[in-house]
């Protein structure tokens, strides 16, 4: 227990050290900052979706925000995108590989 | 002749149809992540992780290695052709490689970095195939406190392990061992901060670690800046280094070679390093050192040379000391252990199979490469101009399945998530994630040797000074801590005395 303290609070130390030193220099882009942390979002909710959803449908849909939303290309490029990978996930990793994948109430 | 037998079986068992099969998989998709900035060996080779279950473990090993391997080379292609490291070991290979881009000279700076790779791969392995055998023995009388002192010097090692602040990677790197502290104590079996859950109680998963801060964070970072691909419009031309190429070339590979071996086996030194370090050396006894920078196809040589020699020599603290000198070797560590093989020095004498299989494995696959990455080129030059915004959802897709299928435990996903959220802001402010996985991996280990050299010296911690080879690694860490101290001063003082001594 005790090293594990130590551990915690000298690298709570070194990271406050570290941080002081970041140059003030470069100003931070936000539009980019939320880009980042919005597609992060999505995969949350996509992963909170599994339950309910299962994983082949909460996926087709953050593949289908991502595309359409974060790279703007067309709402049928994005669908296409969308389906044709969460269906091929299924049948390589699922069928082919037998690799376990969250399953939703629909069985899929 | 133990070693020639050893490898005659090795062969045996990498040319058997399927190990020759995944070797090539290995290789090809290694090839693949390399060109492609954004993904790198470590989160490959955890998200595939769960596919290599059903496999033998001698094809599952020899396909992730072959990831590993085979990265350094493709690396290279997307240094040359866009000005953007396709991995963290080619940084440097962007110097002069898209300098002779730009020259007209692509075909010719591709070629002597992917010969200069093989060259320097296949010397890689044919010293860890001669050094292991001997180094596995010395490991076998190794007790807790040898391996304590010399997981001290690999952490003292991971401090230059970045290429940023040292200070931020010392808090990375405690970071790291904190988090490795989570989990049941290893002597007395009580939990620390597990908060009595059970998904705690095993310490955190290092790949829902490695594939958020690595995976997931890689993304995000790729998604913010919606990447401009401009892959250089140019005609490759012949790949074929000239005759004078070859002249210029031949000392930085052979030095390369070496210089990678080496520093590739010490603990905390990675791929990253030994390229400056090449880059340095041969700018420094070039007779026309202005050159560099603007295309010397040495300073292409060199680095190549350097990163595939370190990726060799790293293998061999992993095959004869069972210690993972980096986070690549951290994962594939992991994957010997899910497949019930231990890495270290009893795995030569209890699983020689696997062992010469895995050596044998990497002269094909650095066969393949060369094959792969020569005539090829044309085809990896389309993978770069792939488009991102479907790349990146199949990458989150991969590190999900590869997460839940290690545990099939959702909270890993979770702690992956957070890791990934972590990780992306981490890099934003300068803090790189590579000495906070190698400490949270060295650290579980140091523990365990510490606690164990104090059993047996009864809470004495002078038995780390009395063991001759435990003592020189103390006085190998003591040297690494303070020589960059004293250096600098050093050279200031020499230089001052020249100064002032006239006939200088």
């Amino acid at each position: 227990m005790r090293l594990g303290r130590l551990a915690g609070l000298s690298a709570l130390v070194a990271l406050i050290a570290g941080g002081t030193k970041v140059k003030a220099g470069d100003p931070i882009d936000w539009t980019k900052v939320g880009r980042a942390l919005s597609t992060w979002f999505a995969l949350a909710v996509s992963v909170a979706l599994f339950k309910p959803l299962g994983f082949v449908i909460s996926f087709a849909l953050l593949t289908y925000f991502i595309v359409a939303v974060m790279y703007r290309r067309s709402l049928k490029t994005a669908a296409l995108v969308a389906v044709a990978s969460a269906a091929g996930f299924y049948l390589v990793f699922d069928r082919a590989l037998s690799v376990p994948l969250p399953v939703g109430i629909l069985g899929f | 002749m133990e070693i020639l037998a050893g490898l005659l079986n090795g062969f045996a068992v990498a040319l058997e149809p399927a190990n020759l099969f995944w070797c090539f998989v290995g290789v090809l998709l290694g090839t693949v992540v390399g060109i492609l900035p954004g993904l790198g060996p470590p989160a490959t080779i955890a998200m595939l992780l769960p596919l290599t279950f059903n496999m033998n473990p001698a094809g599952a090993i020899i396909m992730l290695a072959g990831i590993y391997y085979g990265a350094k080379y493709g690396g290279s292609t997307t240094s040359i052709l866009m000005n953007v490291p396709g991995e963290s070991a080619s940084v440097v290979t962007c110097l002069d490689g898209y300098q002779m881009a730009k020259k007209g000279r692509a075909g010719p700076a591709l070629g002597i970095a992917a010969f200069g790779s093989f060259i320097a791969g296949t010397f890689s392995v044919v010293m860890i195939m001669l050094l292991s055998p001997p180094l596995a023995a010395a490991a076998l009388r190794f007790g807790p406190p040898e391996i304590f002192t010399l997981l001290l010097l690999g952490f003292t090692m991971i401090t230059y392990l970045g290429s940023g602040s040292r200070l931020k990677a010392v808090a990375m790197a405690l970071v790291g061992m904190f988090l490795g502290t989570i989990g049941l104590d290893p002597v007395t079996g009580v939990g620390r901060y597990t908060f009595d859950t059970a998904t705690l109680s095993d310490g955190v998963g290092l790949v829902p670690m490695i594939m958020g801060l690595f995976g997931v964070s890689e993304v995000l970072l790729n998604v913010e800046a919606g990447i401009t691909q401009e892959v250089f419009q140019t005609r490759i031309g012949s790949l074929l280094p000239t005759r004078a190429d070859w002249k210029d070339s031949a000392g930085p590979i052979a030095r390369g070679s070496l210089l990678g071996f080496v520093l590739g086996i010490l603990p905390g030194v990675g791929a990253i390093i030994p390229t400056f370090v090449s880059y340095a050396l041969e700018k420094r006894l070039s007779r026309t050192p202005e050159r560099f920078g603007r295309g010397a196809i040495e300073g292409v040589a060199g680095p190549e040379s350097a990163n595939n020699a370190a990726t060799g020599g790293s293998m061999i603290p992993l095959l004869t000391l069972g210690i993972a000198p980096n986070v690549v070797m951290a994962v594939l560590l992991g994957a010997f252990l899910v497949h019930g093989v231990q890495p270290g020095p009893l795995m030569l004498r209890e699983h020689p199979d696997l062992f010469w299989g895995v050596v044998a494995s990497m002269y094909v696959g650095n066969i393949m490469l060369l094959i792969l990455n020569l005539p090829l080129i044309g085809l990896w030059v389309q993978i770069l101009r792939m488009p991102y915004g479907v790349l990146f959802p199949l990458i989150l897709l991969v590190c999900v399945v590869g997460v839940y299928g290690v545990s099939e435990n959702v909270w890993d996903i979770v702690i992956m998530l957070g890791f990934g959220v972590a990780g992306y802001l981490l890099r934003k402010t300068g803090y790189e994630p590579a000495p906070l996985v190698l400490a949270f991996v060295l650290g579980r280990l140091a523990e365990e040797s510490i606690r164990q050299s104090l059993l047996l010296s009864r809470g004495r911690l002078g038995i780390l000074m009395e063991r001759p080879i435990a003592a020189a690694f103390l006085v190998a860490t003591a040297a690494v801590i303070l020589l960059p101290l004293v250096l600098p001063r050093l050279q200031a003082l020499l230089a001052r005395a020249a100064a002032e001594s006239p006939d200088a």
